[in-house]
C-alpha cells in the first residue's frame, strides 16, 4: 500500500486529494476482500476446527465417563453376564441379596444413534446431546463390545480368566456438510471385576489334589 | 514535505473508518475464540483433573483397607470391632500429592459370620486443590470356619462315654482305637489330626468325600486298609476317582470359641444364665439350672428353664443344721430304702433309737463303722449309705472303698479303674500334672439329661414344678437369631428351626455336692463336675425341610452360595453333644428294624446341624439303655468292685449299671433284653470333636454283654449351606503351630462414593 500510495503521488502530484480512480478503488476493494476473505477462512477454519475438536474431546470425555461408569459397576458387580442384542453386546450386572435373590440388576448396551445405554436408556452424562446428530457431525456407535481378556495361554487361573474384561468402544463421526469427512475412533478399556473375581471360590486348591 | 505529510494525516483519516474496527473486529473474535478455548480447555483440565482425583480417592480407601483392616481380617482371634487411624499416602520426595485415607473401621457381622472392613479415601483437586474427593471402600470376608468339615476328629481315639478305656485289646487307661468299617459312607471334607483306622469289616464309601492329609499321614494308620485292602485308595473312593490333599493338623480347641461367648454390640449375642443358684455363704449347698431350648418354624425359641439337685443329695424340708450335719435318714432315697427295710418306718424312724439300739435298722441300709473295721465310730455317716453310694455309682462313676469310708472319705474311687479321672490334658486353667478338679471320669460323671422337673407334665401334676425361684424366670420366648451362650450349664434342645443360629456352652461347672456332711468334710469345697453337654432329646431340622430333616432340596449353588437355606445352626458343646434317650429319639428298643426315622416315624433322630463336641464327643446316650444284658467281658471279669452286699442287689451289673451305665432315667424302665436300638441317625451337617464318639455299642465291643445299643444307621450328608457363611461366630479354623492368621472368603469387596 505504502508503494502504491507513493507512485500515485509521483504521477498525480497536483490532484492527489481529489479521489481515486476506478482502477484503483476496484483494485483497493479487489486487495482487500481477497485479505479479508483470506482471513475470514483462516478464522472459519480455526472455529471448524476448535468446534471439531471441541466435539471430539466431549465425545472422547462421554465415552470415557460411560466407560468408567461400566467398569465401576462391573468391579462392583456379583455377577457378570454379556450377551448379543440387535444392536451390540449387552452387560448384565447383577448384585444379589443374601438369600441369593437379585437386588440389583443393570445393564449396558449400546445403540447407534443413540449411544451407551444403561437399562436401555441413553446414559445421563454430559455429551449426550451429540448423539441427536444436530450439530455439524453425526455421531454414532459402530461397535460396543466386552469379552474376556484373558485366554489359557495367559494364565491357567479360571478365576482370572473369568474375571478380566476387554471393553471396546467404536464411533464413527461424519461431517454433515463436508461428505469427505468420516472417521471412526476406537477406545478399548481392560477391566477387572474385582468383585466377582473375589467372591468365587479360588480354583488354587485343585493344585494339591493329589490322584493315586 | 509538507503535502506528504497532508496526504499522511489524509490517508490516516481514510484508512481510520476500515482498519480499526476490522482490527478491533477481529482482535475480540480472535480474543473470543482464544477465551472460548481456554475455557473449554479449563473445563476439560477439570474433568481430567477430577477423575484423577477420584481415582486417587479410591486407591487410598483400598489401601486403608490393605494396611489397616486386612491384618484384623485375618485374625484368628478377632473379637470386636474398631476403628484405626488413617495416614497421609502423599510422597514428599517426588512432590506426589496423593491424599490420605481415615476412618478404617472393622466391624462384624455375627449372624453371618462375616467381618467388615471399611475405609474412606481422601483426594483433593480443582484451584489450589481446594475441593475433596472422598471414596469408601469395603471389603467384607468370612472366616474359614470348622463348619467347612463334615468329620473332624483331633484324635480317632474313643471318648465321650463309658467303657471307651482298654483293656482289653488296649493298655490300661488306654483310650480305644475307633475305626471306620463298611457302613460308613462319607461325604464331604474328612480330616483327622491321627490317624485314621480301617476295619476289616467292609470298605467304608468315602466316594463323594474329599479326604484332608496331614503331613506324615498319607493313608491309613499303619498302611492297614482293613477291608479296602487290595486296591486300597481307589476301592475307598470307588467309584469316584481318589479325592485327596493335603493340609496341616488343626489347633484345638479352635479359636473362636471363646471369642463367641464374648457380649459386645457386633455380636449377636443372647447369653442364658445357666449356673448355679443359691450359692450361699458356709454350709450351703448348690442347686443347678437345666435349660431347654425348643425351636419354631416360626423364627422363635423358647427357653425354658427349672433346677435340679444332682444326686446325691438330701431330702426336702430339712433344718439348715439338718443340712449341713446331714444323718442317714436325711438322705432323698431313704424312705423308700426304709419301706423295703424290715421294722423301718420312715414316719417314725429316729435315728438316737436305732443307735441306742445297736443300729438293727440302719444295718440294713448302710455300711456300718463295724463293718469297716473300724468300731471307734460310733455314728453311722451319710457317706456309707446305700442312696448316697448309688448316687455316686449312677451320678459320678465312683464309689468308696468300705475302709476309706469312715477313715479317708474324701478318697472316692473310679468304678472304671481305667478311665480318666483328671483334668484335660491342654486345659488350659490347669497345668500338666495338677489336678485341679474333682472330675469324674470322662464320659459318665454326671452326664444326665432327665432330672425331674414336672414342667408341663399332665400325667402327673402333682409333682413339685422346679421353677427358677426368681421373679420373671422364664420361660421367654425371643425372636432374634444370632448366638445363644447357655452360660455356665447344660442345655436341651429340640425342634424345628428358622434362622441363623449358634449354640454355645462352657466345658463344665463345678459345684458343691448337697449331700454333705460338713463336720466329716470341708463341703465348701467344689466337690463335684456337671459336664455342659449339649442334648439333643427330639428332631432338631431346619424349618424348610417341613420336619423331614432332608436337606436335599435344599442346597446351594458352591460356586455363588445362592439357593439353599438361609437357616443354619451349629452346637458347639464345650463338653459333648449327646443324642438323649429320649422316646422321640428311639429309646427302649424304639427301631429294631434300623429305618427309623423314615418316613413318618418319631423314633431315630434328625438332626440338621453341625456339632463341636469340643471336650469330649458327638455321641449316642448308649450308657443309658433298657438293656439287662450280662457284661460278659473278659477284660473285666474280677476287676469289678462289689463291696457292700449280697449278690442280686441293686449293685448287681448290668449293662443297665456302672460302669457300663448308668442305671438311671426317666425312660428306662422296661427292660429290653439284648438289644436298645433306636434306629437310623439322619444327620444334615457336620461333626467335629475331640474324641470320636461311639453312636452304637456292638456284642462283640469291649462292652462284651451280647448287647447292641444305640442307632444302628448313620445316615450322615454334608449340608453345602455351611460353605457359605455357616453359624453364627462359628469357632474357625487354624493349623496347629499357626502365627494367628487364617483363611478368608472374601464376600464383597467394592468402592462407593463415600461421604459425598
Amino acid at each position: 500500500m505504502l508503494f502504491k500510495w507513493n507512485f500515485k503521488s509521483k504521477k498525480y502530484k497536483i490532484s492527489t486529494h481529489q479521489g481515486f480512480t476506478l482502477v484503483e478503488v476496484i483494485a483497493a476493494v479487489i486487495i482487500s476482500l481477497s485479505v479479508f476473505w483470506g482471513i475470514m477462512n483462516l478464522y472459519v477454519d480455526i472455529v471448524k476446527n476448535q468446534v471439531k475438536d471441541q466435539t471430539m474431546a466431549d465425545i472422547r470425555f462421554n465415552l470415557s465417563s460411560a466407560m468408567d461408569m461400566i467398569s465401576r459397576d462391573v468391579r462392583n458387580a456379583d455377577s457378570i453376564s454379556i450377551s448379543t442384542t440387535t444392536y451390540s453386546k449387552k452387560i448384565d450386572l447383577y448384585n444379589f441379596d443374601r438369600n441369593g435373590d437379585i437386588e440389583e440388576l443393570h445393564s449396558y448396551s449400546a445403540k447407534n444413534d443413540l449411544g451407551i445405554l444403561y437399562n436401555d436408556e441413553p446414559i445421563i452424562i454430559p455429551g449426550r446431546h451429540l448423539f441427536n446428530n444436530e450439530g455439524p457431525y453425526e455421531i454414532t456407535i459402530e461397535d460396543f463390545d466386552c469379552k474376556l481378556a484373558l485366554n489359557v495361554y495367559n494364565t491357567s487361573k479360571r478365576n482370572l480368566r473369568d474375571n478380566f474384561f476387554d471393553l471396546t468402544v467404536e464411533f464413527k463421526v461424519k461431517s454433515n456438510s463436508d461428505n469427505d469427512f468420516e472417521k471412526i475412533y476406537t477406545f478399548e478399556q481392560q477391566i477387572f471385576a474385582l468383585n466377582q473375581f473375589s467372591i468365587t471360590k479360588s480354583d488354587d486348591d485343585d493344585d494339591e489334589s493329589q490322584d493315586i | 514535505m509538507m503535502k506528504d505529510i497532508k496526504i499522511e494525516n489524509h490517508s490516516k483519516k481514510f484508512y481510520s473508518g476500515f482498519i480499526l474496527p476490522t482490527s478491533l473486529f477481529f482482535m475480540f473474535a480472535s480474543a473470543a475464540v482464544v477465551m472460548v478455548y481456554y475455557n473449554w480447555l479449563s473445563n476439560q483440565l477439570n474433568e481430567l483433573d477430577y477423575r484423577i482425583a477420584v481415582t486417587k480417592a479410591t486407591y487410598n480407601a483400598e489401601s486403608g483397607i490393605a494396611e489397616k483392616a486386612f491384618p484384623y481380617l485375618l485374625q484368628s482371634n478377632y473379637v470386636t470391632g474398631t476403628v484405626l487411624e488413617g495416614r497421609s499416602l502423599d510422597v514428599e520426595e517426588i512432590g506426589l500429592k496423593m491424599g490420605s485415607y481415615r476412618e478404617v473401621t472393622m466391624t462384624k457381622n455375627n449372624l453371618y459370620n462375616e467381618r467388615i472392613g471399611s475405609a474412606i479415601g481422601l483426594a483433593t483437586w480443582g484451584p489450589n486443590n481446594l475441593d475433596t474427593i472422598f471414596r469408601k471402600s469395603e471389603i467384607i470376608g468370612s472366616p474359614e470356619g470348622l463348619g467347612k468339615y463334615m468329620y473332624f476328629t483331633n484324635t480317632e481315639r474313643a471318648g465321650g462315654a463309658p467303657m471307651t478305656f482298654g483293656p482289653p485289646g488296649f493298655i490300661n487307661g488306654e483310650r480305644r482305637g475307633v475305626k471306620f468299617y463298611g457302613s460308613d459312607v462319607i461325604d464331604g471334607i474328612v480330616q483327622t489330626n491321627d490317624e485314621i483306622y480301617f476295619s476289616d469289616t467292609g470298605c467304608p464309601d468315602f466316594s463323594e468325600a474329599e479326604w484332608y492329609l496331614t503331613p506324615g499321614n498319607n493313608g491309613p494308620a499303619n498302611g492297614n486298609w482293613g477291608g479296602c485292602s487290595g486296591n486300597g485308595w481307589n476301592a475307598l473312593f470307588s467309584p469316584q476317582e481318589v479325592d485327596t490333599s493335603t493340609r496341616c493338623e488343626l489347633k484345638w480347641p479352635p479359636p473362636g470359641y471363646e471369642n463367641m461367648k464374648q457380649g459386645n454390640a457386633d455380636s449377636q449375642l443372647r447369653i442364658i444364665p445357666a449356673g448355679i443358684i443359691n450359692r450361699g455363704g458356709n454350709g450351703a449347698k448348690d442347686t443347678l439350672t437345666m435349660t431347654e431350648i425348643e425351636f419354631f418354624n416360626t423364627g422363635e425359641y423358647m427357653v425354658t428353664q427349672w433346677w435340679f439337685l444332682p444326686p446325691p443329695h438330701l431330702k426336702s424340708g430339712l433344718s439348715s443344721t439338718q443340712v449341713i450335719n446331714p444323718y442317714p435318714q436325711h438322705l432323698d432315697g431313704f424312705n423308700e430304702l426304709c419301706n423295703s427295710t424290715p421294722g423301718c418306718n420312715p414316719a417314725t424312724f429316729n435315728y438316737n433309737d436305732d443307735k441306742a439300739a445297736g443300729f438293727p435298722i440302719l444295718d440294713q441300709i448302710c455300711v456300718s463303722p463295724t463293718e469297716t473295721g473300724d468300731p471307734t465310730v460310733q455314728d453311722i455317716s451319710i457317706y456309707g449309705c446305700k442312696p448316697y453310694l448309688d448316687s455316686l455309682m449312677s451320678y459320678h462313676g465312683k464309689y468308696m472303698i468300705p475302709n476309706n469310708i469312715y477313715d479317708n472319705p474324701q478318697i472316692e474311687t473310679l468304678m472304671d479303674p481305667f478311665s480318666s479321672n483328671g483334668p484335660y490334658f491342654d486345659d488350659p486353667e490347669c497345668p500338666p500334672g495338677e489336678n485341679c478338679y474333682p472330675f469324674g471320669p470322662h464320659g459318665i460323671a454326671g452326664q444326665h439329661f432327665d432330672f425331674e422337673h414336672n414342667i408341663d407334665n399332665p400325667n402327673n401334676p402333682n409333682l413339685p414344678i422346679n421353677t427358677l425361684p426368681y421373679p420373671g424366670a422364664p420361660p421367654y420366648i425371643y425372636n432374634s437369631q444370632g448366638v445363644i451362650y447357655v452360660e455356665d450349664g447344660p442345655v436341651r434342645v429340640k425342634g424345628n428351626y428358622k434362622g441363623r443360629y449358634s449354640i454355645v456352652t462352657d466345658p463344665y461347672t463345678l459345684y458343691r455336692r448337697h449331700a454333705c456332711n460338713d463336720s466329716i468334710l470341708n463341703c465348701n469345697t467344689e466337690l463335684d463336675t456337671m459336664w455342659n453337654n449339649i442334648w439333643i432329646i427330639d428332631d432338631l431340622v431346619n424349618a424348610d425341610t417341613d420336619g423331614s430333616g432332608n436337606m436335599a432340596l435344599h442346597q446351594p449353588n458352591l460356586e455363588t452360595c445362592r439357593g439353599g437355606s438361609n437357616n443354619v445352626l451349629g452346637l458347639v458343646s464345650g463338653a459333648n453333644i449327646v443324642v438323649a434317650n429320649t422316646p422321640e429319639n428311639g429309646a427302649n428298643n424304639g427301631c429294631p428294624s434300623g429305618n427309623c426315622p423314615y418316613p413318618t416315624s418319631s423314633h431315630g433322630v434328625r438332626i440338621n446341624a453341625h456339632m463341636i463336641a469340643l471336650n469330649e464327643s458327638f455321641v449316642a446316650h448308649y450308657w443309658q439303655n433298657s438293656s439287662n444284658s450280662i457284661p460278659t467281658n473278659p477284660g473285666w471279669v474280677g476287676n469289678i468292685y462289689d463291696p457292700y452286699f449280697t449278690p442280686n442287689d441293686e449293685f448287681d451289673r448290668d449293662t443297665g449299671f456302672p460302669p457300663w451305665a448308668d442305671g438311671r432315667g426317666r425312660n428306662t424302665a422296661n427292660g429290653t433284653g439284648g438289644s436298645d436300638r433306636r434306629g437310623t441317625i439322619l444327620l444334615w451337617g457336620g461333626v467335629c470333636q475331640r474324641y470320636r464318639g461311639y453312636v452304637q455299642r456292638n456284642p462283640t465291643s469291649q462292652y462284651g454283654n451280647q448287647l447292641w445299643v444305640g442307632y444302628q444307621i448313620k445316615d450322615y450328608n454334608y449340608d453345602d449351606n455351611l460353605l457359605c457363611g455357616g453359624p453364627p461366630a462359628y469357632p474357625v479354623v487354624e493349623c496347629k503351630g499357626g502365627n494367628g492368621e487364617i483363611s478368608i472368603n472374601i464376600v464383597s469387596a467394592k468402592t462407593s462414593k463415600g461421604l459425598e
